[in-house]
């Protein structure tokens, strides 16, 4: 109780000392603003959009810096639906869901009320995925401070397996060799131990490793880049917007349903490398079969953007709360954020409410003021916003690509970065092309030296035995669960899976032939 | 991607998989597995190879899966059939022919006139062939700004990499050259467009983006964050002249 209230105190501390400086207001709402700029523009994401402000906030300071960073990422995730509104595109993946429903309310002259609901649902959605990343971080912190190193290397696989299986559009394993690419590029430079040079070609500029910014520029950017130019320019029909309001009697009807998605939201934020488009169709489909009109989904029912709205924006949440208390990422814009905190000396991990006890206060302060941020800018600067969409795609795209130059360029200051990046983002390009999931490829590289060292350390204490994995309990967990992720995408596993996830029927076809007859008695 | 076509990619791909998992191991088992490195006596479970051989194995596992999955499901068929019927026409293709175009642009930018030119120069070259090859919407004149880009790309590089000696008098030789090549496309694009409105208008809309964007750029980074560019001269040597007469 002591504790709550003792975070609660330097929860509004902090909330005040951000709000105090003239600097920080203006910062929180351009980055907003910069943010639902790169959700709603088809082709920015929002992961590129936080990666490409990581270099701007580096002479920042961590909480200004902070501040900066989830605004973007709050506004890219809300600023999707623009787009999935008024054009029948999804300014990002997380939006697709938004879409079905959106877009047929703008058709009937609705986009400002479809726009309105979108506000307030994420806004919903965020302050509920605020209120877990508050209440959960410091206790799984508390809990992961009696992790050991086997523990750590397990929870690494773990993330890469899992981001891999569930992030795989086609074959899980195509999610998993995503992972590994991604660990053997983290496996180069010297190594922590013993700092001996691995898969360095002689060249001393990889000593160091490579930097995860300019990876993950290229990784993200590169590919938006490439498949934007490829495409034929189309031109973008846009619906019309007179008015947008915050609909809160609307709202207040579908209060269940928000409140319901948002919770899916925070759930799935918190699995590693799930992103929110996951969480938007999860929550979307949940909100479809507990509806009592199913068949009003995809001709423009409230209930339905509400769902993935709430439930995108949730999300945000969810993936912060591994990231901060694991060092795991639990989005693709979570690990970017990641790489970020890196940079500016925080260690994310059980450590973290030691190292910066303040640090949990910040994080959820800015959330919260991101998310009134996000509602302000977004009832009021829409018709702005919609009047940037119009830019055309491959002058933005070129733009982005100076953009991620001089991005991965200013962090280290080395050119070499750019040799990096460059090869780093076709080679994302192309696994992307034969569906191969990103998001693992880059929580490999992030989560690569932590797995690797912790193995080492794990094996050295042990004496080179595996046994602490059998007879501590999270590590069993963790083994075990890697264990099944693995034999679970077997085929013959998978037929009898699904044959014991059919129901068994209660009745025998000669009860129900019984029971089916009028005349019956008893 | 089809289905089809997914399967001879995963058959591809799935060889050069495992033949990358085998490198992965051959070279993590030239690390020190036993015996002392810097110092440091060696066992298997603290070797430096350790990791890099379970990725290894991991990969060629994994690969060797996909190489089976890509069988059973035609995927070898396929890529052999594919392999018979390869004709140039279909190599080059429109998308094939504009992912070239974008390689050559970022190709350029970051390995070519990066190091050697003034960053706004070089961000200015990039923007400029970037956008108007790719916003005009027309084929013919995308593969004759492709060709103008190559070629120039070529030049410069040969006489920067060669016959540097002969541009010494100049103060900043790369940039000089650079300045022209840029002159040189700007002539060109606008004589191209010359007879079509809606072109010329584009043409124009594409020169002034890659010069206001690097120069937002060049002022936000150098003057305000602080940040060194990868590379200072020609413009940026003006703009320091043109700060210290106005600000100092």
């Amino acid at each position: 109780m002591v504790s709550a209230l003792t975070n609660l105190a330097l929860f509004f501390n902090e909330l005040l000392l951000m709000l105090r400086a003239p600097f920080n207001i203006a910062l929180l709402f351009g980055s907003v603003a910069l943010g639902i700029f790169f959700g709603a523009a088809p082709g920015l994401t929002a992961t590129l959009g936080v990666a490409l402000l990581t270099t701007l906030t580096y002479r920042m300071s961590t909480e200004v810096a902070i501040l900066a960073l989830l605004g973007m990422y709050v506004g890219a995730i809300y600023g999707g639906s623009y787009s999935s509104i008024l054009i029948n595109i999804p300014g990002t993946a997380a939006a697709a869901a938004t879409a079905m429903d959106g877009y047929p309310l703008a058709c009937q002259g609705k986009a400002g009320k479809a726009l309105g609901i979108t506000t307030t649902s994420s806004f919903i959605g965020t302050l509920v995925g605020m209120i877990f990343v508050a209440a959960f971080t410091p206790l799984i912190c508390r809990i992961a401070l009696n992790f050991t190193s086997f523990e750590f290397f397990l929870l690494a696989f773990f993330g890469i397996m899992i981001s891999g299986t569930l992030g795989s559009e086609d074959l899980a394993y195509k999610g998993w060799i995503s992972g590994f690419l991604g660990l053997f590029l983290a496996c180069m430079g010297r190594d922590q131990l013993q700092f001996y040079p691995r898969f360095t070609f002689g060249i001393p500029e990889l000593d160091g490793g490579i930097d995860v910014v300019p990876a993950l520029i290229g990784a993200f950017g590169i590919p938006q880049i490439i498949e934007v130019l490829r495409k034929e320019v189309v031109p973008l029909v846009f619906q019309e917007v007179r008015r947008v309001t915050p609909e809160l009697k609307e709202l207040l009807r579908h209060l269940p349903t928000a409140i319901r998605s948002a919770l899916i939201g925070v759930g799935i934020g918190a699995i590693p490398g799930v992103g929110e488009d996951i969480a938007a169709w999860t929550a979307y489909g949940v909100a479809k079969n507990a509806s009592k009109h199913p068949e009003r989904y995809g001709k423009g029912e409230i209930d339905g953007v509400v769902a993935s709205e709430s439930a995108n924006n949730a999300c945000i949440g969810g993936a912060i709360i591994p990231l901060l208390s694991l060092g795991i990422p639990g989005s693709p814009p979570a690990a970017m954020l990641l790489g970020a905190l890196l940079l500016h000396g925080v260690q994310p991990g059980p450590m973290l409410t030691i190292d910066h006890p303040t640090f949990i206060p910040k994080v959820t302060a800015a959330l919260f003021l991101n998310a009134f941020g996000m509602f302000v800018v977004g009832m009021l600067l829409v018709k702005q916003v919609i009047k940037l969409l119009k830019i055309p795609q491959v002058i933005l795209m070129a733009i982005v690509g100076v953009l991620c130059v001089i991005g991965s360029y200013a962090i280290g200051l080395r050119i070499f970065n750019l040799y990096l990046m460059l090869p780093v983002g076709l080679l994302a390009y192309c696994l992307t092309k034969m569906k191969y999931p990103i998001a693992p490829l880059v929580i490999g590289v992030i989560l690569g030296p932590m797995a690797d060292a912790n193995l080492r350390r794990a094996l050295m204490v042990s004496g080179g035995s595996f046994l602490p994995i059998f007879t501590r309990p999270v590590a069993l967990v963790l083994f075990l669960a890697t264990v099944f992720m693995a034999v679970s995408q077997v085929s013959w596993v998978k037929s009898q899976l699904k044959r014991l996830r059919k129901k068994v029927p209660l009745l025998s076809e000669e009860e129900r032939y019984i029971l089916a007859q009028p005349n019956r008695k008893g | 991607m089809e289905e089809k076509e997914l399967r001879r990619a995963d058959f591809l791909t799935s060889l050069i998989l495992v033949a990358f998992g085998v490198w992965v191991l051959r070279e993590a088992f030239k690390m020190p597995l036993r015996g002392s490195y810097a110092g440091v006596k060696n066992v298997w479970y603290v070797s430096p190879a350790l990791f890099p051989i379970i990725v290894g194995v991991f990969i060629i596992l994994l690969g060797t899966l996909l190489l089976v999955h890509a069988i059973r499901s035609g995927g070898a068929t396929f890529f052999m059939h594919r392999l018979r019927q390869i004709r140039l026409q279909k190599v080059a293709s429109e998308r094939n022919l504009r992912f070239l175009a974008v390689l050559l642009a970022l190709g350029t930018f970051v390995y070519l006139f990066i190091p050697r030119v003034d960053f706004f120069l070089a961000s200015a070259l990039f923007l400029l062939y970037a956008i108007s090859a790719f916003y005009m919407e027309d084929v013919d004149l995308l593969k004759r700004f492709a060709k103008l880009y190559a070629l120039g790309s070529l030049l410069f590089a040969i006489v920067t990499g060669g016959f540097h000696r002969f541009l010494a008098f100049l103060p900043f030789p790369n940039d000089v050259l650079a300045l022209v090549f840029l002159g040189v496309y700007v002539g060109y694009g606008l004589a191209r467009t010359r007879a079509h409105g809606a072109l010329r208008q584009k043409f124009v809309q594409s020169i002034s983006v890659a010069l206001l964007v690097p120069l937002l750029l060049c002022v936000s980074f150098r003057f305000f964050l602080l940040v060194p560019l990868p590379r200072e001269g020609l413009i940026m040597e003006g703009l320091y002249r043109l700060y210290y007469a106005l600000f100092r």
